[in-house]
């Protein structure tokens, strides 16, 4: 493993760290990792994670850049009045653009952390060279069945008196009202949102219903999607299979997966929290790169065939 | 690029295997200063929550021509190491190596250190070995209690995950079990080897006995304290020390409020002050 320091991107306003597999190690796999910033924690992420992370898929010959994106870490401010979101796909696609250039990779998974996972989805929507994303502890909507978990939880906590009972009673009502009120919302908006990421807007976030389609064309786009959740906020998110039931997410296909980590707390904590959070996230890039090899190898099964086909066929048309 | 920033330099500095990410700041030829300033990073958790400080303090300070060093201690931050492989005494070594680098780089006469917690007490222990003695070392809210501070870690560890769990840490003992398998050798995320704690456990004070400096600037919540401590361990430092109440009393060793950057500008200001006013060409 080599890492090399680097400045890119507009007037060298990025800062980022390349991590290579060493030459000798393993065949190289046709991917590259891109990490960046969660919330305000430097590229090196919470606990070192994005480091860690770096060092060890690099013995398994993925190239990895973990940089700042403007404004953040180490990073300059960018001059060009352009929105978060807006800004960070840019940085996003220029930090591509090096790993490209240093690495020769010509596919990447981009792991959003937390909010990293907005400038995630948006890139993958747009740049085909985004070949899988990691979503973390983001994205996470109730569904009725988490919401008698997390209730479940709180009786579990302070016991099952009058008081909790009535705190049953108040909570349930919030429930019914909040789903009449989605009912509503989306009888008369059921028209307008479609799109996944398209009417994306920072002032009004998109519904689950456009981050679900979204998700999933990025999948028919020939990505791969994968959610993960922490299990510390039992209010947000609490047993497996609640992204998919949330978002509606119908994928055939097995390239839109999650997986609720539920030992493990937002931040990855502990040691055993971090390790078992890079087992998940190196698992998955393992399994992408396998795929990009599949589909390597059939491209390459195909151009061979194609001449042959071509040149029997003009035979057939002599004849 | 900041019209007052002449170059902004990554590169790895290091040697014996220890590589080592450092960040040179160089002020613009009109502005330059013949004085740099390194900055020595908190140890853990705490080097993450100060990561904008730094950065911020290292942009303000270069406006004012001074040459500036940020780096990551082997083993920390975006350097090589695994995390078990940080210590004090490595730590110590890899101040007075980035010291001297940052002097032949700069070409600066004069060499001041700021440090935060245990960067405030790394570069204390590394003041009487450096190329040249410091103008002025920066030391806010210094570790000198070291069987404290790791009681304090041991306990923010603990009241960290009580809290991001919530009802779950009282409902579920398997999950202290699970992220609490070793109580005391871990803290917010980073481990304690038993090398650090041992060295943690001799430092009581000891730090500020081996201080070699022409002037001591303490920004610390607890002034009076610090005071007493000064008075008691090295009178003959008073003469040399300026003591100002941080006027805040930040807690850095938490993972809560993880995405707010603290960057109190007071001390920012009182900092670049005081390095103005021992800087021998202001």
């Amino acid at each position: 493993m080599r890492e090399q320091l680097l400045r890119f991107g507009p007037q060298g306003s990025l800062i980022g760290t390349i991590t290579q597999p060493d030459a000798d190690a393993v065949p190289s796999a046709p991917l590259g990792l891109v990490l960046f910033n969660s919330g305000v924690v430097g590229r090196v992420g919470p606990h070192r994670i994005n480091v860690k992370l770096a060092r060890r898929i690099a013995e398994h010959g993925i190239p990895t850049i973990r940089f700042d994106l403007h404004g953040f870490g180490d990073s300059q401010h960018a001059d060009n009045g352009a929105d978060f979101n807006e800004q960070s796909v840019a940085d996003l696609r220029q930090a591509m653009d090096c790993l490209q250039r240093q690495a020769g990779v010509q596919h990447f998974t981009l792991l959003g952390f937390c909010s990293g996972a907005i400038p995630s989805y948006l890139t993958a929507q747009t740049d085909p060279r985004v070949a899988a994303i990691v979503i973390y502890d983001a994205f996470a909507f109730t569904t009725v069945k988490s919401r008698l978990r997390y209730l479940w939880l709180r009786l579990r906590r302070h016991g099952f008196g009058l008081s909790a009972g009535s705190r049953l009673a108040r909570v349930l009502l919030r429930t019914l009202r909040t789903g009449l009120r989605r009912g509503r919302s989306m009888l008369s908006s059921s028209t307008a949102q479609d799109s996944g990421n398209q009417v994306w807007d920072s002032d009004a976030p998109p519904s689950r219903h456009q981050i679900g389609r979204g998700l999933e064309q990025i999948v028919a786009n020939g990505a791969r999607v994968l959610l993960l959740h922490a299990g510390d906020d039992f209010s947000a998110a609490n047993y497996p299979g609640q992204a998919r039931a949330a978002l509606h997410l119908q994928d055939l296909s097995g390239n839109l997966n999650e997986r609720f980590l539920e030992p493990i707390d937002h931040a990855v904590t502990s040691l055993v929290a971090q390790r078992m959070f890079l087992d998940v996230v190196c698992e998955e890039l393992m399994a992408t790169a396998d795929a990009l090899r599949v589909q390597s190898h059939r491209t390459a099964d195909e151009r061979k065939t194609r001449p042959a086909r071509q040149v029997s066929g003009s035979a057939a048309t002599r004849v | 690029m900041r019209p007052w920033l002449a170059a902004l330099t990554p590169l790895h500095i290091g040697r014996n295997g220890r590589q080592m990410f450092a960040l040179y700041l160089e002020p613009t030829a009109s502005a330059r200063r013949g004085h740099a300033v390194l900055l020595c990073n908190p140890f853990g958790q705490e080097s993450i929550r100060a990561q904008r400080l730094y950065r911020v303090l290292g942009d303000r300070l270069t406006a004012a021509g001074f040459h500036v060093l940020r780096f990551d201690y082997y083993g920390s931050g975006d350097s090589a190491g695994e995390d078990e492989a940080f210590d004090l005494d490595g730590a110590t070594a890899d101040t007075l190596l980035a010291a001297d680098w940052l002097l032949q780089r700069s070409k600066a006469q004069q060499l001041s250190c700021i440090g935060l917690r245990l960067g405030a007490t790394i570069s204390l222990l590394a003041s009487a070995s450096l190329p040249q003695m410091p103008e002025l070392l920066g030391l806010i809210d210094p570790v000198l209690d070291g069987p404290a501070y790791l009681a304090q870690l041991a306990d923010a560890n603990e009241r960290a995950l009580a809290r991001t769990y919530d009802a779950r840490w009282s409902v579920y003992p398997r999950l202290h079990a699970f992220n609490l398998p070793s109580p005391g050798s871990e803290t917010l995320g980073f481990p304690l080897t038993t090398q650090f704690r041992d060295q943690m456990a001799q430092l009581s004070n000891t730090a500020l006995k081996q201080t070699h400096a022409s002037r001591l600037l303490v920004l610390t919540p607890q002034p009076q304290r610090f005071k007493a401590d000064l008075l008691a361990q090295v009178p003959s430092l008073e003469a040399h020390t300026v003591i100002f109440d941080a006027d805040s009393d930040i807690d850095w060793a938490t993972d809560s409020a993880v995405n707010t950057a603290i960057v109190p500008m007071h001390w920012i200001k009182r900092l670049i002050n005081n390095l103005t006013e021992c800087t021998v060409d202001a």
